[in-house]
């Protein structure tokens, strides 16, 4: 299960290594607590490291929008930085690392989190800097105007990246109504338009104890995690009242084929999509084992150097220079996708061989030893993704917004175990079976296809438009 | 925002972790070291290889990255597909690459799985298969990928930058070559090149995870007869350096200014600017490591509050150190709108000249050895970044177990230090410039 694109509150430090962590960390159960005024409280404890992370979980982020808002969850995730009822501008980050720690945040469909990673020592001075920026922010008007020429940056920079604005198409075609139709940052009149007022409304409503999740990761206890949240998030108290009563509901678009005139190295960056929610009428795996099998479909089909898409598409045929698939879930949908980078010429017959691999998965039984590879890799990753405690808190955070709860990540290596290839093929044929898929590209025309326009579509047939 | 944070100038600055010695060994001619952390329940592996792009001649270039990618492409026994299967079977995942210095290839996966990929590992490092299809393939993808660096703003720019910053050494072509370079590349050359380089007196073993010293001995030892015949590499890569000044140092080339501009179609224009530094082990190295520290890392960096929180210059901005076995540079990066391109430039030449200029405080000196001692204790969490580490320090001749001292020197740095090494190598500035068509 792949988390999606996060829109990050700034450059991160590049990645010193591997992911995750301890075996017996990823293993063991994660501890949780619901103090009185509502915050869950979730500790992994991994006492080998001196060093700990605490991550605060906002259970809103892009979905909760209104249209004329968008873009405000990401926009507001940079505000938090900006100063609070006792800290000035940049005094917090410079608090925190001063005491040796780094801290960053992250906005995404259903969830914002915040973070900061440091030396155990300093742990309890960490959740109270986390504490300070969610409860006692202030909004200061000439703030709120600057930052809003830095996100007009990040969305610029966002614009030139054929990569990201594949991505940024294919959610917004895929999901062609409801609450991930917008993308996350937003579109640039809505950043250029939202007002103070609409910020500290969406503010107050959204950030209360009841709609979010601390997380503690590293060299702490259960019981000094859960002093620490009392501490420092005991007497907060705001009563949780969204903008939104609930969800619209997620309409999907099928059979698009969509073009992004952009000038880049030479291929195209390309992408089919489709739906993955789990229907209401399905005879295979339900629920958490649903998702389970579909993360393994998505290894045998495009995770790895011998998946089959890599085998098919890369070594026999030629046809990209790159290809994955990436399996999304989120609170009110899910995506399955496939990616590449081609020749313009090819993306025809990358389609047709693309199709044909994913129709074989769902029409032919799975070899024990697929299964087997797919299952192998699946562990070893997740067990790696507890490695680092900033790691382990992205994602025990992650899984519990998603889920809203703690048993689907700790059954998480039960439930693979468990996976059959029947069960990979129900699900498979389930939602990957009838062809209706999104087909986005982005880069420059073939020769002989002139277009004035920056942007095509062709075919839609579900109001992807 | 009515009252001041406490005062932060007492920060104490973060503990060292407390780790298991590191053991030294040796297969055959294979030096190894070992660093057990029982109980994890995984595995992480590094071949370290003393040569790299460094070492290649001006015919060569390109072949040590190429050479590098071609030993997951199969080997006498497992053609490609099958190689990737056994392997991705056991939930083992490989990766091979060659830097300026070193190539390295990985091996990590859960311990259970460990000594059963081991033998596959180094099966591709000892027998590699050099099938022209493969090689062919591989092509392909290197050239694939040159093109996809014109797509990344930053890639794009800092490769034009290296070639400048490094003009003149050996440095300053690119690991991966050029498209020219790459198409020139045959099987014959990249079994020359492997049957030269990839000899275990050239290498390090480390390991880090899961296990127990006698066990990683017992599993290496059928290991260590499987190498190919051949002599070697008799020459030091240094003395394939172009000039006396560069084999002595990138820090003692001479330093001109440079300003160079490219047009592309873009929304968002990019600067990366810079300058020589010295390399690791030189007695400069830990204050020019504050410098940029003070200058442009973390959130509280001049460059992040100044041009981003002050002025929304920007989104990314910052600066980095990189250290090479000959030196480096300090770069400045920024990416802004058309229009302020020239403010954004200036003001990253502005900070770096304020800095000499006007010196750091205490305060900044502490945030910034603070915040690098962080990072460091936090990189060292993952078995990955530990065995990269030690393998790169003892390469360098610190020795891998430079971690406690790395501290120390760190804490010995005074704040005229710091100015004084900015001033000395923040001069004649590299600069170039992504500008988007008008």
């Amino acid at each position: 299960m792949i988390s999606p694109d996060t829109n990050s509150f700034a450059e991160t430090e590049p990645a010193t290594g591997s992911a995750c962590g301890a075996a017996t960390g990823a293993r063991a159960p994660t501890f949780s607590r619901r103090l009185a005024n509502g915050l869950t409280v979730l500790v992994r404890g991994n006492r080998e490291v001196a060093v700990a992370t605490a991550d605060v979980w906002v259970a809103t982020g892009s979905a909760g929008e209104t249209p004329e808002i968008s873009g405000i969850s990401h926009f507001l995730e940079h505000m938090l930085f900006k100063g609070t009822e006792n800290f000035g501008l940049g005094q917090i980050e410079r608090e925190i690392e001063n005491i040796g720690g780094a801290c960053n945040a992250g906005t995404s469909y259903d969830f914002t989190h915040y973070y900061i990673t440091l030396p155990s020592a300093g742990l309890d001075r960490g959740v109270q800097m986390l504490a300070e920026m969610v409860r006692s922010w202030t909004l200061d008007a000439s703030e709120l105007e600057k930052e809003r020429g830095v996100i007009l940056e990040e969305y610029r920079r966002k614009q030139d990246n054929p990569g990201a604005m594949l991505y940024e198409d294919a959610y917004e075609r895929l999901f062609a109504a409801g609450p991930y139709h917008h993308s996350v940052i937003g579109a640039e009149s809505t950043i250029r338009s939202i007002t103070r007022d609409q910020m500290l409304d969406y503010y107050h409503r959204h950030y209360a104890p009841s709609n979010m999740t601390l997380v503690l990761t590293g060299d702490v206890s259960d019981e000094d995690a859960i002093a620490l949240a009392e501490r420092h998030f005991g007497d907060y108290e705001r009563p949780y009242n969204p903008i939104l009563a609930g969800p619209e509901p997620t309409r999907y678009g099928v059979a698009e084929s969509f073009h992004r005139e952009k000038p880049t190295g030479g291929e195209v960056y390309w992408a089919l999509a489709r739906s993955a929610s789990e229907p209401a009428d399905s005879d295979g795996p339900e629920g958490a084992d649903f998702i389970v099998a579909l993360d393994l479909a998505q290894f045998i089909l495009g995770q790895g150097r011998a998946s089959r898409l890599y085998r098919e598409i890369k070594q026999k045929r030629s046809l990209a220079s790159t290809v994955s698939c990436h399996y999304s879930t989120m609170r009110h949908g899910a995506g399955f996708m496939i990616d590449a980078t081609c020749e313009r010429a090819k993306q025809a017959e990358l389609r047709e061989a693309v199709e044909a691999e994913v129709a074989r998965l769902g029409e032919e039984p799975i070899p024990p030893a697929d299964l087997n590879r797919a299952r192998r890799l699946l562990t070893s990753a997740h067990l790696f993704s507890f490695e680092t405690c900033g790691s382990a808190s992205s994602q025990t955070g992650y899984y519990h917004m998603l889920t809203g709860g703690i048993d689907f990540l700790d059954s998480y290596l039960d439930r693979l175990a468990a996976a059959t290839p029947e069960s990979v093929r129900a699900a498979v044929t389930a939602v990957l079976a009838d062809g209706d898929w999104v087909e986005i590209s982005v880069g420059p025309e073939a020769s002989g296809e002139g277009d004035d326009s920056s942007a095509s579509t062709d075919s839609a047939t579900n109001g992807a438009n | 925002m009515s009252a001041s944070p406490p005062s932060s100038t007492s920060a104490s600055p973060p503990a060292p972790l407390a780790h298991a010695p590191l053991v030294r060994k040796r297969v055959g001619a294979l030096e190894v070291l070992l660093a057990p952390r029982p109980g994890s329940g995984l595995i992480v592996s590094q071949v370290y290889l003393r040569r790299a792009s460094a070492d290649e001649s001006a015919e060569e270039f390109g072949l040590a990255s190429f050479t590098a990618s071609m030993l997951k492409r199969g080997t006498r026994a497992r053609n490609s597909e099958q190689l990737n299967f056994d392997l991705e079977s056991l939930g083992a995942l490989t990766g091979h690459s060659a830097g300026i210095d070193a190539a390295t290839s990985g091996l990590r996966s859960a311990a259970d799985d460990f000594p059963e990929a081991l033998p596959i590992f180094f099966e591709c490092l000892q027998q590699p298969a050099f099938d022209a299809r493969e090689l062919e393939l591989e092509r392909q993808s290197v050239l694939a990928y040159l093109n996809r660096i014109e797509d990344d703003k930053l890639s794009f720019t800092y490769r034009h930058y290296v070639e400048r910053i490094f003009a003149g050494h050996g440095y300053g072509h690119h690991v991966e070559g050029t498209p020219e370079e790459v198409a020139r590349i045959t099987p014959e050359v990249c079994r020359a090149w492997h049957n030269r380089m990839y000899r275990p007196e050239q290498m390090l073993f480390v390991a880090s995870g899961d296990f127990e010293v006698d066990a990683m001995m017992e599993w290496l030892a059928p290991l260590a007869q499987g190498w190919p015949d051949g002599a070697g590499e008799p020459v030091s890569r240094y003395d394939r350096m172009t000039t006396d000044a560069a084999r002595a140092g990138i820090s003692n080339l001479e330093s001109t200014p440079d300003h160079f501009e490219i047009e592309k179609d873009l929304e968002q224009g990019f600067v990366v600017a810079g300058f020589k530094a010295p390399e690791h082990t030189h007695p400069d190295y830990h204050a020019l490591r504050l410098a940029s520290a003070v200058l442009g890392e973390g959130f509280s960096g001049r460059l992040f509050s100044n041009l981003r929180d002050r002025r929304s210059l920007a989104y990314a901005v910052g600066s980095s150190l990189r250290s090479h076995r000959l030196g480096g540079h300090m770069m400045m990066y920024i990416g802004t709108q058309p229009e302020r391109l020239d403010e954004a430039l200036a003001g990253l030449l502005g900070e770096a000249e304020n800095l000499t200029r006007e010196g750091i405080t205490e305060d900044d000196l502490t945030r910034a050895r603070n915040y690098v001692s962080g990072l460091f204790l936090m990189g060292r969490q993952s078995l990955g970044a530990r065995v990269s580490q030690m393998a790169h320090w003892e390469d360098l001749g610190l020795g891998a177990d430079y971690d406690a001292r790395y501290l120390d020197d760190l804490n010995a740095v005074t704040t005229e230090a710091v100015v004084q090494a900015a001033r000395k190598y923040w001069r004649d500035p590299v600069i170039v410039v992504l500008r988007p068509k008008s």
